[in-house]
């Protein structure tokens, strides 16, 4: 009955505009909506599935849809921000999204979820939290993923361990229980700051909750990284933990020579097709040590600069709504912060992947200890202070005790920059 | 004193041997030219005197001293190059003085060595520049320079003039020929052009394929050239060749019927000619316009006139064969003019048909 | 009155050989304009697209660098804060810098090591057209993937380069090449060394090529031994090749951005940051437009310097060939 219906709008709809001339037409009729993605060009059928279905319903609207791949997407997106033409919708992942709404380049969806709390009421709360900037909400999430533990059953056992780590000095006497000629203990995927956990769950945090101040040079925070340092030293910790980023890392997960990964949900997927050694019996999965995670999700955004906003937050809404956002989740296995999403996707999931639903479990659980992102619109500046004295310490050039100092004056002045 | 003696050279590469046995005696001061078509192995004959090729067999002796192994430095030749081998990168001075660096001369003699060849070629305002700076005919005194200020016991040319323009070889040609006086050094002078080697020659090696036709005097090569080769090779135009017949007592059958009769030394010469079939030859200058036309030896129409203001060129035809006449000026005039000439019998040649050479 | 019959200046040609001198020569005058208004028209659009996507965007970047500046901020005039801060405050840049100037350093060895090559294979060395052909593959490849090969090649786990080493003994612990400070700027320009030395040996090839013969044979009878002759003939006569080389050698270290993207991303802890990645970082990374202008100013002014400073080393008049 509601496809009918549609289909007469939408017939009615193209008769009145052909009946229009031209120039009437271009005021009242076409409504173009850009769309620009990160690197999901697989799920191309899909959203042209999406597209058509949104015009259907709101007649003479022109989709515009872009998609960049890794690294091209931040470069592409400040260029067109410098041209004055930014697209209507952006998909951005981490915690870009955040320095974006800092600079002033995306727009408040506060208050129009504030008038629709039924669209709030969709979404896992501490994940939409993740993107509030000064109180106000910037991005909604398009799909959610945070950082757990893998960890390799057969090398666990072989060195006599049948538990997962509780701690860090857990993880850190596991790594060497496991190392060996050519085996490393630990692995951590580092980029957008998916190492943070293993400071967190010291009690290390980056900054103070008003974000004034650095608070990681503490004797706990210099403990930490000295801890690090050593067990990379002694080869209990891969060194691709601070230099890699994502293919070596997982490769090496995937070779089998490494006791425990810890990386977000969809390096699972990416292992998965690449170790022959993974079966649900050998795979371990953990939540990190006092369930901290860092995540890695991503979100839409919508551009201060869109020429169509209302145009884009219907899409948007749409793009979120059950129907899709479950199409979306079973295309991709993954979790969206749809909670009525995810709840059934997972329970769907369990039947027929058991060891996928319960990586992507992790990822809607405890996610209020969620870390990593700090709502600075230069926290890629302080972000990168940090880790080169980081990696400094961890591979063993500097001592923790002055490279956390200095990092903690730069990040100071950086503090006072902006 | 600086004689170079050449005896059975030869060179192969590979299979292929491009000089065969080559015998030649240059003596001290002595202006030898090489002379010959291209792949001659005039070019090869003088780079292995240079000791830039490797000898196949033979030897070549400098004074007496065989050179054969001996590196290029050490042979104290020196060689003007065909595009002269200017360093590019050098002044004139610096070129001129290349080769004294190497060899432990004091700065202050290679400085007066430089100075008085320049002075003697004229390119002492010339000696700060750059090579590119120079036209061809200045390049040429560079690179001549360049080998003089060594003082070497023997001189080599690789086809020095050939990259000038027709009026600056002339002009350079003369040069050569009035610094010779000046330098009077053994030299090897290799050249596709007769006329420079008559002009510049002591004697002349008049090469083809690999083996000399004939070694001589200008004079002599040209009076009695010893094959067919030389007298086409040597002279412009070449030596008029006829297949002719002898018919006894010194007596020789032309195309077209005409006889003629040679007489004293010539007919004796006729008796030792393995067989009856001969080239004819005469040269364009021999062929002599006969006042009488019935005492003519050669009666024909001219074919074409070319009036070269000094001489005028005739062509001809007899009995199927085209001939060439050098005439007075403007004793023809048209094509069509009915020609007449005599031979004076001590200014032709007789070649034997199969082997080419001379009777 | 002029009663001549109109004629039109493009076929007046026959014409001027009988024009009075004068008329000739106002003739010529207005034939050499219209010449260069042709030359002119031949040049515009590319002139257009210099002006348009080199100078324009240059001259903007200029003053960007005295601004503060962000794609959603208007502009404000910042005097020499930016420069004030890469030059007293920024690590990082002088770190970037001195990668930067390590890598022109090595491109030197780059082309001795291209020169050995072109030497070797301009030689009658049996079946060198093959090995020219082998050497010059590595670079038409894309950096990116020449860098996940050599990224592959020094890992310290699996890599072959470790394999290798500790396979024949001569070290006992695998070196982590990538992630060890030491090492990593060093492997970064190994690999780069790979990746261009074939085309400084194609241009090398090529220069040594164009060497006439006739020099070498000039100066053996000159009595020039063989190190004369190469320093002598075979450098000065190379030195438009050489400097060729340079000048990608010094562009080469500005713009490894791919390699060093792909391979390090600069790290560990900016070992192998060069100031074309730090300019990226800064712009893209940070979203600091106006101080990556900065330091794009400051790696502009090094280039022309340097560019200028080989220009000078190879005799000033680089590029231009000579011939005797």
């Amino acid at each position: 009955m509601q496809k009918r219906r549609d289909v007469l709008k939408l017939a009615a709809g193209t008769a009145a505009a052909s009946f229009l001339p031209k120039k009437l037409y271009a005021q009242t009729g076409t409504k173009k909506l850009s769309i620009l993605t990160w690197n999901i060009i697989d799920m191309e059928p899909l959203f042209k599935q999406w597209f058509a279905t949104f015009q259907s319903q709101n007649p003479g609207v022109e989709i515009e849809w872009l998609d960049k791949k890794g690294p091209e997407l931040p470069a592409f997106y400040q260029t067109q921000l410098a041209a004055g033409t930014p697209p209507d919708i952006v998909d951005i992942q981490g915690g870009l999204g955040l320095e974006w709404a800092g600079q002033g380049a995306l727009l408040d969806l506060t208050p129009m979820l504030d008038k629709e709390p039924a669209v709030r009421a969709r979404f896992n709360p501490e994940y939409l939290a993740n993107w509030v900037f000064e109180g106000k909400n910037y991005l909604i999430p398009f799909y959610v993923s945070k950082s757990l533990l893998f960890y390799n059953k057969p090398l666990f056992k072989a060195a006599g361990i049948d538990y997962a780590p509780k701690s860090l000095d857990d993880i850190l006497s596991y790594a060497k229980a496991v190392s060996g000629a050519d085996r490393t203990g630990f692995l951590t995927l580092n980029f957008d700051w998916l190492y943070w956990p293993l400071f967190r769950m010291q009690g290390v945090d980056l900054l103070t909750p008003d974000l004034k101040k650095p608070t990681f040079n503490t004797p706990a925070g210099i403990e930490t990284a000295d801890k690090l340092a050593k067990a990379t030293a002694d080869g209990s910790i891969n060194k691709i933990s601070w230099t890699g980023r994502w293919v070596e890392p997982n490769g090496a997960f995937a070779a089998g020579n490494v006791g425990m990964m810890h990386a977000h949900s969809s390096a699972y997927f990416f292992v998965k097709t690449q170790g022959s050694w993974i079966t649900p019996e050998t795979i371990g999965i953990a939540e990190v040590p006092g369930y901290w995670s860092t995540p890695n999700s991503h979100g839409y955004a919508i551009s201060k600069g869109a020429r169509n906003p209302e145009l884009a937050w219907a899409f948007l809404k749409f793009a979120t709504e059950k129907s899709q956002a479950m199409d979306f989740a079973r295309g991709r296995t993954l979790t969206t912060a749809n909670a009525e999403v995810d709840k059934d996707f997972l329970a769907e999931l369990d039947k027929n992947d058991p060891t996928a639903a319960a990586v992507l479990r992790t990822q809607i659980e405890h996610t209020d200890k969620l870390t990593g992102n700090w709502r600075l619109s230069d926290d890629s500046a302080v972000k990168n202070i940090v880790w080169a004295e980081m990696q400094n310490i961890f591979l063993g050039r500097r001592d923790a005790k002055t490279a956390l100092a200095d990092a903690e004056k730069k990040v100071e002045r950086e503090l006072r920059r902006t | 004193m600086a004689r170079l003696t050449l005896s059975a050279l030869r060179k192969s590469y590979g299979a292929h041997a491009v000089v065969h046995g080559v015998d030649l005696d240059v003596a001290d001061r002595e202006f030898i030219v090489l002379v010959g078509p291209s792949g001659c192995g005039k070019s090869t004959i003088l780079r292995m005197i240079a000791g830039l090729e490797e000898i196949t067999s033979g030897s070549i002796a400098i004074d007496g001293r065989v050179v054969n192994e001996v590196d290029p430095k050490d042979r104290d030749i020196a060689m003007v190059f065909q595009d002269y081998a200017l360093y590019p990168h050098m002044t004139v001075e610096q070129n001129m003085a290349f080769s004294l660096r190497y060899r432990g001369f004091a700065k202050a003699e290679i400085r007066q060595r430089v100075a008085a060849a320049a002075r003697m070629l004229d390119i002492e305002t010339l000696v700060a520049r750059l090579p590119r700076q120079l036209s061809g005919g200045q390049r040429q005194r560079v690179a001549m320079g360049r080998a003089i200020v060594r003082d070497p016991k023997v001189f080599l040319f690789d086809e020095p003039l050939s990259n000038l323009d027709a009026k600056l070889r002339v002009a350079m040609r003369t040069e050569i020929k009035a610094l010779r006086q000046r330098v009077p050094v053994t030299t090897v002078y290799v050249t596709h052009d007769q006329v420079e080697a008559m002009t510049l020659a002591d004697r002349i090696v008049v090469l083809d394929k690999g083996t000399a036709q004939q070694i001589g005097t200008p004079e002599e090569v040209y009076e009695t050239p010893a094959s067919t080769f030389v007298a086409a090779f040597m002279g412009a135009p070449p030596m008029n060749l006829l297949p002719a017949s002898l018919s006894g007592e010194g007596a020789v059958e032309l195309p077209g019927g005409t006889r003629l009769q040679l007489s004293g030394a010539s007919s004796s010469r006729l008796d030792r000619a393995p067989s009856r079939e001969i080239w004819f030859g005469v040269r364009p200058e021999h062929l002599v316009p006969a006042r009488d036309t019935s005492k003519a030896e050669i009666v024909a129409k001219a074919r074409v006139v070319e009036p070269l203001g000094s001489d005028t060129m005739v062509q001809f035809d007899l009995g199927g064969v085209a001939l060439i006449a050098r005439m007075p000026p403007k004793s023809v005039r048209a094509p069509g003019d009915p020609l007449a000439f005599t031979m004076d019998p001590h200014d032709v040649h007789v070649f034997d048909r199969a082997s080419g050479r001379r009777i | 009155m002029n009663t001549a019959p109109p004629q039109r200046a493009g076929v007046a040609g026959s014409a001027d050989a009988v024009a009075p001198p004068v008329r000739a020569a106002d003739w010529y005058r207005r034939k050499r304009t219209r010449e260069a208004m042709l030359v002119a028209c031949f040049l515009l659009p590319s002139l257009m697209i210099f002006f348009l996507y080199r100078i324009l965007p240059l001259g903007w970047n200029v003053i960007l660098s005295f601004e503060y500046w962000s794609p959603l901020k208007a502009a404000r005039f910042a005097g020499l804060d930016n420069y004030a801060e890469m030059f007293l405050e920024d690590d990082v840049f002088w770190q970037a810098l001195t990668n930067t100037l390590i890598f022109i350093l090595a491109s030197p060895i780059a082309i001795l090591l291209a020169l050995a090559v072109a030497l070797a294979v301009n030689s009658d060395l049996k079946g060198a057209a093959i090995y020219r052909t082998i050497i010059f593959l590595s670079y038409p490849l894309m950096s990116v993937a020449v860098g996940i090969v050599w990224r592959w090649l020094y890992d310290e786990r699996g890599g072959f380069i470790n394999f290798v080493l500790r396979g024949t003994g001569l070290i006992k612990e695998p070196i982590p090449f990538l992630q060890s400070f030491g090492w990593a700027l060093p492997s970064v320009i190994l690999a780069d060394i790979w990746q261009v030395v074939g085309f400084y040996m194609i241009i090398l090839l090529t220069g040594l090529q164009s060497i006439p013969q006739h020099l070498y044979e000039a100066a053996r009878i000159d009595g020039a031994p063989a190190s004369a002759r190469f320093l002598r003939i075979t450098l000065p006569m190379l030195r438009p090749s050489l400097f060729i080389c340079a000048v990608i050698g010094i562009l080469n270290s500005f713009t490894a951005f791919d390699l060093v993207y792909v391979m390090t991303g600069g790290g560990p802890a900016h070992a192998t940051e060069l100031l074309v990645t730090h300019i990226y970082n800064m712009g893209f990374g940070e979203t600091r437009f106006d101080y990556a202008a900065a330091l794009t100013v400051v790696q502009f002014t090094l280039l022309v310097i340097l560019t200028f400073l080989a220009n000078r080393a190879v005799g000033g008049n680089a590029g231009s060939v000579e011939s005797a």
